[in-house]
């Protein structure tokens, strides 16, 4: 059956793609902060070397935002769906209650484009991600109940990893370093 | 909206990643329709009973806070 598709989505690959670009993005900068002095990495200020990666950063989001999951059915799609209409009003408030703020304090409206790129994308990531992970029973491990909770484990052996990672960092850059 | 297919499943003797694949869908989307928490399209529905060799109202029954606004 043939449907009308407005907005055609790009491939898998274009995820990984993205999800490449995010990853190394985010370990740069990370490793401008930790890394001191942060000019070593690249041969232009810092303020700059930290845009360039924003951007590649946002670039990802955009290439994982835009492409299809493994298997896109119409569970996913609606889901998309869902997630376009919340992102649409929690921006379209955010950029209300930003520019009135702006227009009372300064006198004019101004946005700042990276953060307005990242600030989107991110939030349509995040509430796309939790409405397809929401039911961890279901997205992971196989039929029953029990078999779903053991294949959960390297879930939650990730997530105490990942969380651990960023306990340290934060320790190691707030005393450690100094 | 109550179903029946995860005893029409059982009773084909198929697992969700087999019915999922016949259905071209994942099985996080099986598991989804079994557990209530997602009411498939009308050409699912239709796939999903053309597989348990039933009718649509026998698979899918509609309840009566379905009608409530």
């Amino acid at each position: 059956m043939k449907t009308f598709t407005p907005f055609p989505l790009a491939n898998y690959w274009t995820k990984v793609l993205g999800l490449i670009l995010f990853s190394l993005a985010a370990l740069l900068g990370l490793l401008l902060y930790i890394v001191p002095p942060a000019t070593t990495l690249l041969d232009y200020p810092f303020d700059q070397q930290l845009e360039t990666i924003g951007w590649v950063l946002g670039l990802g989001m955009f290439f994982i935002a835009i492409s299809k999951e493994k298997i896109d059915d119409e569970r996913v799609a609606q889901i998309r769906a869902t997630s376009y209409r919340i992102t649409f009003s929690i921006l379209s408030l955010s950029v209300f209650f930003w520019g009135a703020r702006n227009i009372r304090e300064l006198g004019s409206i101004t946005f700042d484009p990276l953060l307005l790129f990242i600030s989107y994308l991110g939030t349509y990531l995040l509430v796309f991600y939790l409405g397809i992970l929401r039911d961890p029973k279901g997205y992971y491990g196989a039929q029953d109940g029990d078999q779903n909770w053991k294949n959960d484990r390297w879930v939650r052996i990730l997530t105490l990893v990942v969380g651990l990672c960023i306990v340290g960092l934060i320790v190691w850059t707030k005393w450690v370093a100094k | 909206m109550k179903n029946t297919v995860r005893m029409e499943r059982a009773r084909l003797k198929m697992s969700q990643q087999e019915f999922a694949e016949k259905l071209g869908v994942s099985r996080q989307t099986v598991h989804s329709i079994e557990t209530g928490k997602f009411i498939p399209s009308c050409l699912l529905a239709l796939k999903i009973a053309v597989i348990c060799e039933q009718s649509v109202e026998d698979i899918f029954i509609i309840e009566k806070k379905d009608w409530e606004k």
